[in-house]
């Protein structure tokens, strides 16, 4: 089975998947991940709303070593594989801060992403914990 | 502040690694090398400050200075510790609750990157899960859109690594005193894109206290006290790129950095083209870059030059990190915003032996930053 890694973080369904941020009312700012306060402007009038699934990439980077684990989970315990991760600038919502599945070669500012899930790791009831990433506008589902 | 302070005594403990004693007893150590410098006993201080983030509260080093019932305040306040500490002694001073005060900072951290529980800074545990909750990720990310938006290379990177092992070499308080060849520096293992091993600072150890007293009062101590001039802290503001973010406004705004030090000179009436010396944060090159200019020392995209140029160097224009900067002497985090002023002073007072600057020296800065979006600044001067 399938399971999201932080339900607050993206609605998770066959259908459709998006992540969850939440919109200020009183100052028209979007958040992720969601939050019951604005760090805009205080305000506690929002809401949480689905974001866009396409976006640019803000910056990125590689990360060529393992990190402390725990907390890092993943599915290749053995051996670490290194992953690019960046920010993705969603048009007049949010920067979000996510893994990249594109390859490095291939990687630019201000190039066009999509939003992807993949398995971050198995957990202890078997369940395969799903995160989300974004990838090349171009390349085929893998699924 | 209405009153004036000065410092009157300096004392350091070398940073880097010291198995044989605790961060506790490296930070008692530097209390008495600064007691000493003001030609001082513990029994004439009537109040401290101190703190660290994983060696021990800074209260219990009475059980070696002398219990004495003055009152010592802990403070932890990430890598402001330092600022904290001497901003609260200075207050305590100018309050008139206190005359004498030692200031204290002190660490002993494990090796490798720095262990972080992402419940400690409000994230999830997604956060961590996900392979997020590193410091490093975040300066690599930052240094990358700051490249691409003001054209500075990985040359400028290489540059400032380069600079901290040389001017290591020149103070025996350092920890990484090998200079190292620039094609070394360019071609060490990648930690996180366009940051290398040789790059960064690691954690590490040491302590650093100063002795403080009313600028009025500062000659009966020393012949040379330093004045601070002001000590900012500031947060982030909404649209600042931070440690341990998982989301950010798509508008920017200044950052933490720049608000500590616009109000450190508007304070103060100085001006940033006034500073002489700086010791700028420098958990990688790419933080000293961008805080060159995020403090209003040089404007944004004008490192490129200045470090083509050599023009932060010992004997540069803006002589900037000249005791080898967290690059070289590591971060024991409770002791590094001391670290900063403690060379400072060393240069103001001309006594900072082979890396001396040799010009006259008025006016030095010193900034530090830290997760989740904190600086720290200090501006000193020579009477």
């Amino acid at each position: 089975m399938k399971k999201t890694i932080d339900k607050t973080l993206f609605e998770w369904s066959d259908t459709q998947s998006r992540l969850l941020g939440s919109f200020c009312r009183a100052c028209s700012t979007t958040q992720f991940p969601q939050q019951a306060s604005c760090p805009a402007c205080s305000s506690t009038d929002t809401e949480v709303i689905p974001l866009k699934t396409q976006g640019h990439l803000w910056s990125w980077t590689t990360q060529d070593f393992p990190p402390s684990s725990p907390p890092y989970r993943t599915l290749h315990d053995q051996t670490f594989k290194p992953f690019l991760l960046g920010y993705v600038e969603l048009e007049n919502e949010v920067r979000v801060q996510t893994k990249i599945l594109t390859e490095q070669t291939q990687l630019q500012i201000g190039m066009p992403l999509k939003l992807t899930f993949e398995p971050q790791f198995i957990d202890q009831h078997g369940n395969e914990v799903m995160m989300y990433a974004f990838e090349t506008e171009t390349e085929s589902p893998t699924e | 502040m209405n009153k004036e302070i000065a410092i009157i005594g300096i004392g350091m403990h070398p940073f880097g690694r010291t198995e044989n004693l605790t961060g506790l007893q490296q930070g008692t150590y530097a209390v008495n090398a600064a007691l000493s410098d003001a030609k001082l006993r513990w029994q004439d201080v009537d109040f401290a400050v101190g703190g660290s983030q994983d060696a021990g509260y800074a209260d219990t080093m009475v059980s070696d200075l002398g219990l004495t019932g003055i009152p010592f305040t802990n403070v932890f306040n990430g890598c402001a510790t330092g600022g904290t500490a001497l901003s609260t002694a200075m207050r305590t001073i100018a309050s008139g609750d206190g005359k004498l005060g030692v200031v204290t900072g002190f660490d002993k951290h494990p090796r490798g990157a720095f262990k972080v529980d992402p419940a400690e800074w409000g994230l999830g545990e997604w956060y961590g899960q996900a392979g997020f909750a590193l410091t490093t990720q975040f300066f690599a990310m930052k240094i990358k859109r700051y490249m691409y938006d003001y054209g500075i290379t990985e040359q400028s990177l290489v540059k400032v690594a380069h600079k901290a092992f040389i001017n290591a070499e020149k103070n025996a308080n350092a920890w990484r005193r090998t200079p190292m060849p620039e094609d070394v520096i360019a071609e060490s293992a990648m930690i996180n894109d366009p940051l290398r091993k040789f790059m960064f600072c690691s954690p590490a150890e040491g302590g650093v206290a100063l002795v403080v007293c009313a600028a009025d009062e500062a000659h009966k101590y020393s012949h040379k006290p330093i004045i601070i001039k002001a000590c900012v802290m500031r947060t982030r503001r909404y649209g600042t790129f931070e440690c341990f973010s998982a989301g950010k406004a798509i508008t920017d705004s200044p950052t933490p950095a720049h608000f500590a030090s616009k109000a450190a000179f508007e304070l103060t009436g100085i001006t940033p083209d006034q500073v002489d010396i700086a010791q700028l944060q420098d958990t990688e090159s790419g933080a000293e870059i961008m805080h060159m200019a995020e403090t209003g020392l040089c404007q944004h995209g004008e490192q490129e030059t200045m470090l083509a140029n050599g023009e932060t160097l010992i004997n540069g224009r803006l002589p900037i990190n000249t005791d080898g900067g967290c690059i070289a002497n590591g971060e024991p985090v409770g002791a590094s915003g001391l670290r900063q002023i403690h060379e400072i002073c060393l240069q103001l007072r001309g006594e900072a032996g082979p890396r001396q600057v040799q010009k006259t020296l008025k006016t030095g800065f010193t900034q530090v930053y830290g997760a989740p979006g904190i600086a720290g600044v200090t501006i000193l001067q020579t009477e």
